[in-house]
């Protein structure tokens, strides 16, 4: 197994800042792990996730993507490697579903016939239909299916680290399960590095084969679940899984308690 | 009815005339106006000093009466097509400038950072997302140009640019009600089909939206 993401002692603060978004954050990512990071908003999850494919470039310390310096990488050309979904799914709305996923293969040159061909397959992938889903629009799209969509189309070129950006945050919870458990599934079957940004814990937990906790800029605990709920390296940590398991126990009590209370 | 048809049988060639010189015109300010209107608009979303300076120097121009730029331009170019389509182009620049910049403005910064992220150059970007989703929202801006220059052509004619203008003030000093009429509603229609035939056109670019 090699490194697919390392990060040395990165910091980003964005100008006119008191303090930085990322603050000393060293880390590094094996390859075919499915990393989930955990943060409330403004912890600094999504700068780290974007500092990755340099879309934001950071104020000090160094980040490798498969062993090699980003800085010193064309950002274009280490974006095109690297598959991006982000929450507001972000598809071209004047472009079919076809044109949508096929936009990384047309930059790359791929052939027509290859393109068709993995539009389907990756149709398919993702529980659409080729033949009635490949030439309509976005706008004819439900919300779950169009972020099927979204990650069809960073999965495209068949990039071997793709980057999720809360990309189920605005699904609802029912298609938000449907859909996780499809991202497993494509996780296991294609042994891709996944980092995946969330705020939703039972997402972080039940996604991450580890799972990165964020809080004001720096990582609390980085572990696999099981460990993260057995052994909360510090406060904020252990706040944060007690809460969600008095949560989950309430609704459980209240699903398998003796009677109704309405 | 008569004199209509008088009109007609015996002018059709100098009608005609009148309505291709009025295209013509209307045609080449309208496309002059893009071709300043669309990269002074495009100018104004990347910088808000640029911005600011171009909304104020178009405002400006947009002030002044077309009636009184055609008469300002005589004593500097002369008579004649060339300061009437001056005067027409600056009045068609506001409509498509502004809403270049509305249509630019409206694409999402999410939608821009998706393009950068799946690895296109800022050329690309440009030329793929951002010219298409703001194209619609320029059409716009073409429409409303080309239908108030293909009436305002008509005050061209005071200063001997041609077009139907010219058979109005024909009218209006011969006092025949029948030119008059038959320039008016050439205007009109001009202004009616031109309207349809653009919007026609921008639904087929909108035919995305559902």
């Amino acid at each position: 197994m090699s490194t697919a993401v390392e990060f040395i002692h990165v910091s980003k603060r964005f100008e006119d800042a008191a303090s930085d978004a990322v603050e000393d954050v060293s880390f590094s990512i094996e390859e075919g792990e499915l990393v989930t990071i955990l943060g409330t908003s403004g912890c600094g999850k999504t700068t780290l996730l974007r500092m990755v494919n340099s879309l934001i470039r950071p104020s000090a310390g160094s980040i490798k993507v498969f062993d090699k310096d980003i800085s010193s990488t064309y950002p274009v050309e280490l974006r095109r490697q690297i598959g991006y979904v982000i929450q507001q799914i972000g598809l071209f709305p004047h472009m079919t579903v076809r044109h949508n996923i096929a936009t990384v293969p047309k930059i790359l040159g791929w052939s027509k016939d290859k393109i068709d061909a993995r539009v389907d397959e990756l149709l398919e992938m993702v529980n659409l239909a080729p033949d009635e889903f490949r030439d309509r629009y976005p706008s004819q799209l439900s919300g779950g299916q169009q972020q099927r969509i979204g990650l069809a189309r960073a999965l495209a070129a068949d990039p071997k680290l793709m980057l999720l950006d809360e990309p189920f945050g605005a699904i609802d919870a029912i298609n938000r399960t449907v859909l996780q458990d499809e991202l497993i599934n494509i996780h296991q079957k294609s042994r891709k590095t996944f980092l995946f940004v969330t705020h939703d814990i039972l997402e972080a937990l039940k996604l991450g084969t580890r799972v990165m906790v964020m809080d004001k800029g720096s990582i609390r605990q980085f572990d696999t679940p099981s460990e993260i709920l057995k052994n909360p390296a510090d406060d904020y940590v252990k706040q944060l899984m007690d809460s969600f398991r008095q949560g989950f126990a309430f609704a459980l009590e209240r699903g398998m308690g003796p009677g109704e209370q309405r | 009815m008569q004199p209509y048809i008088n009109y007609f049988s015996s002018h059709m060639q100098d009608y005609l005339g009148m309505v291709g010189q009025h295209l013509l015109l209307s045609f080449i300010s309208v496309t002059l106006a893009v071709v300043i209107g669309v990269p002074f608009g495009i100018l104004t979303t990347r910088s808000k000093k640029a911005s600011r300076f171009i909304t104020t120097v178009f405002s400006t121009l947009r002030i002044i009466p077309s009636l009184a730029i055609l008469v300002l331009l005589i004593p500097v170019m002369g008579i004649g097509m060339k300061p009437a389509l001056v005067a027409l182009t600056v009045l068609a620049i506001p409509p498509v400038l502004i809403n270049t910049a509305l249509g630019f403005r409206q694409v999402e910064d999410f939608m821009v950072e998706v393009a950068r992220a799946m690895g296109m150059d800022e050329r690309t970007v440009f030329l793929k997302v951002k010219l298409p989703l703001a194209f619609p929202y320029i059409m716009t801006g073409i429409k409303t140009a080309a239908s108030e220059i293909i009436a305002s052509a008509t005050l061209a004619a005071y200063i001997g640019s041609g077009g139907l203008g010219v058979l109005i003030y024909n009218g209006i000093s011969m006092m025949k009600t029948e030119y008059l009429l038959i320039g008016g509603v050439s205007v009109a229609v001009l202004t009616i089909v031109c309207n349809l035939l653009l919007g026609s056109a921008q639904k087929k670019v909108l035919r995305y939206r559902a």
